[in-house]
């Protein structure tokens, strides 16, 4: 009882108090850390590309910055466009349809929906004046092994769809 | 007397207010945190670009003008050649080497980085690949094509300023 009352048991539960508290500062640093390292990789142009597990791209030097457009995903037997598959050559449903047109050069289901979704993004830009015009930018995502004759016939056929520029994505070669 | 003297009130609540309170902080960075997380994306894609494809009726002759480089790469399996669109003049021939494939682009890139500086206004390459030839090699060429690296230095200017080398680089062949 007397113990309790003494003075230099009154000083020792103050220490013991303040040590009790959480020491924020060692946290805060870590936070602050992660903060600016995510802040300086981030993506600022929006732009989400899904690269499919079939699909594994090059790698490049290339330090520009992906900006916005069509996404066409292409592996040795699938397209997509925005995701969404349109050809899927491994099924042998698809091998008696006509793919080709133009000789060879112009991939006709690839072509219909990039038409189709240009006149969507024209459609959606006549109704609201805010929304986005069609960029004619195409973010090709092509798998590394393919021969540039197919690949040729993808570019054919976005040309032809009325894109104007191809954009190659690629993966950063130093990491 | 005075050594065991408890502290007084006014003394005990300006020690209290010493610290900086750090929880509104933690909570904003926190969200902040949160937000990044959820929309970042943890692989670094970058881009190649490849303006004003060459389709229809549109011909090379056309596009080029006579009084420039008017530079063409034909990519082969065994060799990449460099000459002039317009002319029947072959700048140079760089072998394949299949045990070594950067050797032929690093000596592009050596030959292009010593014709850019002659010609630092040019910016235009037409490159016709063969049919045989995989993507990733038309990425490396166009590596050694566009981009300056650290130790190549055009017209006093370093290349941490992002100059690039041959940008426009143009699919010539993709009608044929």
């Amino acid at each position: 009882m007397s113990r309790n009352r003494s003075i230099r048991f009154r000083n020792r539960k103050k220490i013991e108090s303040n040590n009790g508290e959480l020491n924020i500062t060692s946290l805060l640093d870590i936070l602050s850390f992660l903060l600016i390292s995510l802040l300086a990789n981030y993506n600022y142009s929006g732009q989400v590309v899904n690269i499919p597990g079939e699909i594994k791209i090059p790698r490049s030097n290339s330090q520009e910055a992906q900006k916005s457009g069509v996404a066409i995903q292409v592996s040795m037997q699938k397209i997509w466009v925005e995701d969404k598959l349109i050809l899927d050559l491994s099924n042998e449903e698809n091998t008696d349809k006509i793919i080709y047109d133009e000789g060879g050069r112009r991939v006709l289901p690839l072509y219909s929906e990039l038409m189709r979704l240009k006149d969507e993004i024209s459609a959606i830009k006549k109704q609201v004046d805010k929304a986005e015009d069609f960029s004619g930018r195409a973010n090709l995502v092509v798998d590394e092994k393919m021969k540039y004759e197919d690949l040729k016939k993808i570019l054919y056929t976005c040309a032809s769809a009325g894109f104007q520029e191809f954009k190659f994505l690629v993966l950063d070669k130093n990491l | 007397m005075g050594k065991y003297r408890l502290p007084s009130h006014r003394r005990r609540a300006a020690q209290e207010q010493e610290g900086i309170n750090l929880v509104p902080m933690v909570d904003s960075i926190f969200n902040v945190l949160f937000f990044l997380l959820m929309t970042t994306t943890f692989i670094s894609i970058y881009e190649i670009k490849s303006p004003i494809p060459l389709v229809s009726s549109e011909k090379i002759d056309e596009k080029i003008e006579k009084d420039k480089l008017n530079l063409l790469l034909e990519i082969n399996t065994t060799e990449l050649v460099l000459r002039n669109a317009l002319e029947d003049k072959i700048f140079k021939r760089f072998a394949r080497d299949i045990t070594n494939p950067t050797l032929a682009l690093n000596e592009l890139h050596q030959f292009l980085f010593a014709l850019k500086k002659d010609h630092p206004k040019e910016d235009m390459i037409i490159i016709n690949p063969d049919s045989t030839i995989d993507y990733n090699f038309i990425v490396q060429v166009m590596d050694a094509v566009r981009e300056l690296s650290k130790d190549d230095v055009l017209g006093g200017e370093t290349s941490s300023k992002k100059t690039l080398l041959f940008s426009n680089i143009i699919f010539g062949n993709l009608s044929e």
